[in-house]
């Protein structure tokens, strides 16, 4: 006899206690961090008679040839601002290294006379004649380069960097570049950009989120200043959500990604924010057709403490309330965003950093729905020795949105669901010679996910119909060593222990199993008391790449990685929507897995004045989420029983020439590729190409700088049609005719190819003499011959006559849309 | 009621899904007073717009509330919202060619049976080229017959061509009875096909109101719209099917199948009066009646798995937008003692209809 068994507990309320509990976990985390510190600070000192373990497979390096350290940070001359890679090498050597993330650079070299040259993008090479005596420190300040007063874009960086550096798989963008970039409704967009990147694709214009090598779009770990971004987008896809007047840098790592990062499968796009002019007082600000913006950055004690607060908002529900008569002038239609960050330098040795974003979108008319995110970092920075460098992260991220409805009967319903993290990280790394470099720590994140808070009122009565929240802790332990062999070869590797505690408050199910693609049927329930472990899993992570210089200007270079995600995204739709929920690894749902491999040959040209590269790359999934045909994603307290885990694979080819020099830069790429999905009772059990698969996916990106105040730009766009669901047949049923596929294969089909060109010119105001305030306008038209690009075709009934049938392209932007948007400065 | 408001909720998260698709109504609308590059792109139907889930979960009477249904102010507020939005997304939608393959050739049954002394009938087809655009072709060699399971009585339905069996129901003696059980039983060539249907009770309309819309955009203004005052049957749950007629004529669009569990989208909402979704917006053409147009309302009941299927049928057959689901093929309730394929869906349900005419 079947019987369900289950166990009933009292419906969850959140209250401060809830949070109470996680207290202890968060102390203990950063106990464990200050412990860690304390005790590799106190050890670092008589580490050269003490071998311990753990550095043992390093410990020859610290016996080798005595040599002096000189380190330092590395400064824009005009705002303060750190900056993030750049080049400090000894010159006519291979001796050098690159600012970390905070700027910071720590070399080591013998006693006696050298020659550093430090260089980065857009900036002056500066030389510096060093007698080194003892361990020295040595801050430097580049100044911007100017030619003819002309801003130049991209021309010098350690020019054969992409040769000589042993990433491969990683693009960064100049957030200068992206904003002269073509935009739709002339809005920057960082998103927008990365798409146009080598092995990135999307399944259409609008739809939100990126696809990394044949990943998902939850696979991507977008880091906003450490902190996770859950939803990346502004208006369900159309613009991100990140302010480009806030960006310092991004840049995308594909492959070979450090041990230091984990938690998802595809990619990392790390954005770093600005930590605002630490000299003296800057203002910018915008007019877009859909933002206005504005940001101020500026000195709170000079060279000391500085600020950078930018926000934007989305003004046309502004402009149209005049016009609107009295019963609509309640409705809401805006999005918004808030950029802050604080940084104080308390000395030679420790730096603070506070930032924060807000965003949300609002709509509302008689009732409410907004969805945004927010994310707090606090960071210290602590140079330990001149060797040691310490980041200590700890970050609060909250995704959530509210649906809410209320009439004058007071009858209504509330809806809210979130997910919120917390996050201690501690991260070393240890520059151990000018051969090694080692990196470790760890990171621990508390989940807490809200699938679902639900209340409904009627006049006095209301019903609380929440889903169970549910809680875990994933962990990662890692150790990174990046180390040149040799002139010619160099090595990164490294290993992540990851793990993942999924824990009470709350219930897990048990479903009775099934071959089918049907739901299954829930067995028992078990609740669980706070901390009480339900499920755990734990996962090495090897990480490797290797580089071998053939030559002067060309090299290969290599990678291996395994990723482990415990974190979904639960949508069945095309594009993904604000209301789709997230939900951590369970007893029934187990982690996503992928293992990466790529291969890459990477050339210069021309006195490095071209870069070119080819990368092959082959990608297996394992775990990926799908559904039973009618499953009920939302609210649905059994969904577990409604998923279904299948694998994947992924590969493709990868050809990149990106010009760096002159007048005329930017790139072409050309991506070929494939993409796949496998899984029980779906498609006939056999591989299907996912709505993402776009074989072919061509993109031109230039910028042509006419002169002084003239720069045009332009992006060409050609990608292959995505795969979609056709039916081949018609079912009439009471005089409906119904579609029915019956190969019963998913994406049997391809929508037509797409393909686009879009154009921009910004022309820059007069510069005065002495006059401080600078702007610039930008026109563009995005789809420039007005090509109606199908995001999907679907099937329907035509409206006057159920028998006759059509097929209609769907497309989200069926015309060409120019725009023009107004920037200063001041 | 926890299901019910789940559902609600649901439904009304469709429309954000489907707000690209509603931005262009919006556009319509508001195109004479942009500038022209805005409006490039409409090719727009003003479907769905009284269908909206949306509107269900805005003034759901969740606890028996004694209120039946609200007005239409609304509305306005909604298209305001879309005409926003169409500013941002510039989408659009235009039919095309697109060549597919011929699918399988399967056996359909279609048998949507009622308590009514009006003649019954089931249909026999099969399946057809997507594009094929004609009736389907039909099956006029198969044996028919209904079982009452309950009395054990056994009525054959004959053919009468083009696929159809009738049958005419004895008004003084009727066959089909509430609560009663039923058994389907094809045979085709000696390939037998049988499924089963309960035939479920149904509730009655008390009246219908109208209202002239005075507020509305466009072609809806200054026309009527009717809303059915109906409660749902105490206890349960109860699934049914309310068809609409404008002046005799069935209101046929896959989005005009309008379906309720109990008094709302979603089980729970037992003895409630229908939601406006479904008592109002769902019933009207969709530019709301004249004077002198008349609306007659079929309440016919379901059985829970044609419940299931109508909703599926009817996603399947309006999946279009950004958010679009990855299209299912639709389930069946009768099965193949012979394992040969077939599809189709057997229901027996019971009809309560009645109407109304719009006066000055």
């Amino acid at each position: 006899m079947e019987m369900e068994i289950r166990i009933t507990t009292p419906i969850e309320k959140t209250t401060f206690n809830d949070y109470f509990i996680f207290l202890p976990f968060i102390t203990l985390n950063l106990f464990i961090s200050v412990f860690v510190i304390n005790f590799v600070f106190e050890k670092l000192k008589v580490m050269k008679s003490v071998s311990l373990v753990f550095f043992l497979f390093l410990s020859f390096t610290m016996f080798a040839q005595e040599k002096l350290v000189l380190s330092g940070y590395v400064k824009d001359s005009k705002s303060g601002e750190k900056l993030i890679g750049v080049t400090v090498y000894k010159s006519g050597s291979n001796v050098g290294v690159n600012t970390n993330e905070y700027g910071y650079y720590s070399l080591s070299l013998p006693k006696g006379n050298h020659n550093i040259v430090f260089s980065y993008i857009g900036y002056k090479k500066v030389e510096k004649e060093i007698n080194l005596e003892k361990n020295t420190k040595l801050d430097i300040e580049l100044s911007e380069e100017i030619i003819e007063g002309e801003e130049v874009v991209i021309t010098d960086k350690k020019e054969d960097e992409n040769i000589k550096s042993i990433e491969m798989s990683v693009n960064k963008l100049d957030i200068k570049f992206i904003q002269k970039m073509p935009a739709l409704l002339g809005e920057v967009d960082i998103i927008r950009s990365i798409q146009l990147l080598p092995g990135v694709s999307t399944v259409g214009e609008g739809a939100s989120g990126f696809n990394v090598r044949g990943g998902n779009i939850d696979q991507n770990l977008i880091l906003l200043d450490e902190a996770p971004v859950f939803n990346s987008s502004h208006l369900f896809g159309f613009f991100s959500v990140f302010n480009p007047d806030a960006v310092k840098d991004v840049k995308l790592v594909k492959g070979g990604i450090p041990s230091v990062y984990g938690g998802r499968l595809s990619s990392l796009l790390d954005i770093r924010m600005k930590e605002g002019n630490n000299r003296k007082f800057e203002y910018k600000g915008g007019i877009g057709t859909i933002f206005s913006r504005f940001s101020v950055e500026g000195p709170i004690i000079k060279d000391k403490a500085s600020f950078i607060v930018a926000a934007r908002r989305s003004y046309i529900d502004v402009l149209a309330k005049p016009f609107l008569n009295k019963d609509l002038r309640q409705a809401q239609f805006y999005f918004y965003d808030l950029t802050a960050k604080l940084n104080y330098i308390i000395d030679e040795k420790n730096t603070l950093f506070v930032s924060g974003y807000f965003g949300r979108d609002v709509f509302g008319a008689g009732f409410k729905f907004n969805w945004g995110n927010a994310t707090t970092t606090v960071r210290w920075n602590r140079v330990i020795n001149p060797k040691l460098f310490l980041n200590l992260t700890a970050f609060y991220s909250n995704y959530d949105y509210k649906l809410k409805f209320t009439d004058e009967q007071g009858q209504g319903f509330d809806w809210k669901a979130k997910i919120i993290n917390y996050s201690v990280k501690p991260d070393f790394t240890w520059f151990v010679s000018d051969k090694h470099k080692v990196k470790f720590g760890y990171q621990s994140i508390l989940f807490h996910m809200q699938p679902g808070n639900a209340k409904v009122t009627s006049e006095d009565l209301s019903f609380n119909l929440s889903l169970k929240h549910r809680y875990g802790i994933e962990s990662g332990l890692y150790l990174n060593h990046e180390w040149k062999i040799s002139d010619r070869i160099a090595a990164e590797y490294g290993i992540r222990f990851s793990g993942f505690h999924f824990i009470g408050k709350g219930d897990a199910y048990t479903f009775a199993d099934t071959n089918e693609a049907v739901s299954r049927r829930l067995l028992t329930t078990q609740s669980y008391n706070s901390l009480e472990l339900i499920k755990a899993y734990y996962n090495p992570e090897p990480r490797i790449s290797l580089k071998f210089d053939l030559d002067e200007n060309s090299s290969i270079k290599t990678s291996y990685n395994r990723m482990v995600q415990y974190l979904h995204l639960v949508s069945n739709t095309a594009a993904p929507t604000p209301i789709d929920i997230w939900t951590i690894s369970t007893n029934n749902i187990k982690p996503q897995i992928a293992d990466q491999f790529a291969i890459g040959y990477f050339r210069n040209f021309a006195n490095n004045a071209f870069e070119t590269s080819v990368e092959v790359y082959y990608k297996s999934l394992d775990n990926l989420l799908d559904f039973v045909p009618n499953a009920n994603l939302l609210l649905n307290e059994k969904l577990e029983g409604d998923l279904l885990q299948g694998i994947g694979r992924a590969y493709g080819a990868e050809f990149y020439i990106k010009k760096n020099k002159g007048k005329l830069t930017g790139w072409v790429s050309y991506t070929l590729s494939k993409t796949e999905r496998k899984t029980n009772g779906i498609s006939q059990n056999e591989w299907f190409p996912t709505r993402f698969d776009r074989p072919h996916n061509l993109n031109t990106v230039l910028t042509y700088e006419l002169n002084k105040r003239w720069s045009f730009s332009a992006n060409f766009v050609y990608l292959s049609g995505t795969p979609a669901t056709f039916p081949d047949t018609r079912v009439q049923i009471q005089g409906y005719v119904i579609p029915y596929n019956s190969t019963e294969k998913r994406n049997n089909f391809r929508v037509p190819d797409y393909h686009r060109l879009d154009l921009s010119a910004t022309l820059s105001g007069k510069q005065k003499e002495g006059k401080r305030f600078q702007s610039e306008w930008v026109f563009s038209v995005y789809n420039v011959y007005n090509r109606r690009n199908p995001f999907s075709i679907y099937f329907r009934s035509n409206k006057n006559n159920n028998l006759e049938t059509e097929a209609v392209r769907y497309s989200v932007i069926g015309s060409f849309v120019p725009a023009v948007t107004y920037n200063f400065n001041f | 009621m926890k299901r019910n408001i789940k559902t609600e909720a649901r439904n009304v998260l469709k429309i954000f899904g489907r707000a690209l698709r509603y931005a262009q109504v919006g556009l319509v609308e508001f195109t004479l007073s942009l500038p022209k590059w805005v409006s490039l792109c409409f090719s727009i139907s003003m479907n769905s717009m009284y269908h909206n889930p949306f509107y269900a979960s805005l003034n759901s009477s969740l606890k028996g509330s004694t209120k039946p249904f609200v007005s239409l102010t609304l509305t306005p507020k909604l298209r305001f919202l879309l005409f926003i939005s169409s500013l941002f997304l510039i989408s659009c939608e235009d039919v095309v060619d697109v060549n597919l393959k011929d699918g399988e050739k399967y056996l359909v049954i279609d048998a949507f049976l009622n308590d009514q002394p009006t003649p019954q009938n089931i249909r026999i087809s099969y399946s057809a080229p997507y594009f094929s655009n004609s009736e389907t072709p039909t099956e006029n060699n198969a044996i028919v017959k209904i079982i009452n399971l309950t009395t054990q009585d056994t009525v054959i339905f004959n053919p009468i061509g083009n696929g159809n069996y009738n049958y005419l129901p004895d008004s003084l003696n009727p066959f089909f009875k509430v609560n009663h059980e039923y058994k389907l039983w094809v045979n085709i060539n000696g390939n037998e096909y049988e499924s089963y249907s309960r035939l479920n009770r149904t509730t009655v309309i008390d009246t219908f109101l109208y209202e002239k819309n005075e507020n509305g955009f466009g072609e809806s203004k200054g026309k009527y719209f009717v809303g059915l005052v109906a409660r749902d049957s105490l206890g349960g749950p109860d699934y049914y099917w309310l068809k609409s007629y404008y002046n005799g004529k069935f209101l046929s669009r896959p989005s005009q199948i309008n379906l309720a569990v109990d008094g709302a989208s979603g089980e729970g909402a037992d003895g409630f009066f229908f939601t406006p979704n479904i008592a109002v917006f769902a019933i009207n053409p969709d530019n709301g009646l004249n004077v002198g147009d008349s609306l007659a309302v079929e309440i016919y009941s379901l059985n829970k798995e044609t419940w299931i299927f109508l909703n599926q049928a009817q996603s399947e057959m309006t999946n279009g937008g950004l958010f679009a689901r990855t299209p299912e093929n639709i389930i069946t309730n009768i099965k193949s003692l012979n394992k040969q394929k077939v599809l189709g869906f057997f229901n027996t349900g019971s009809s309560h209809i009645r109407g109304v005419r719009i006066r000055e």
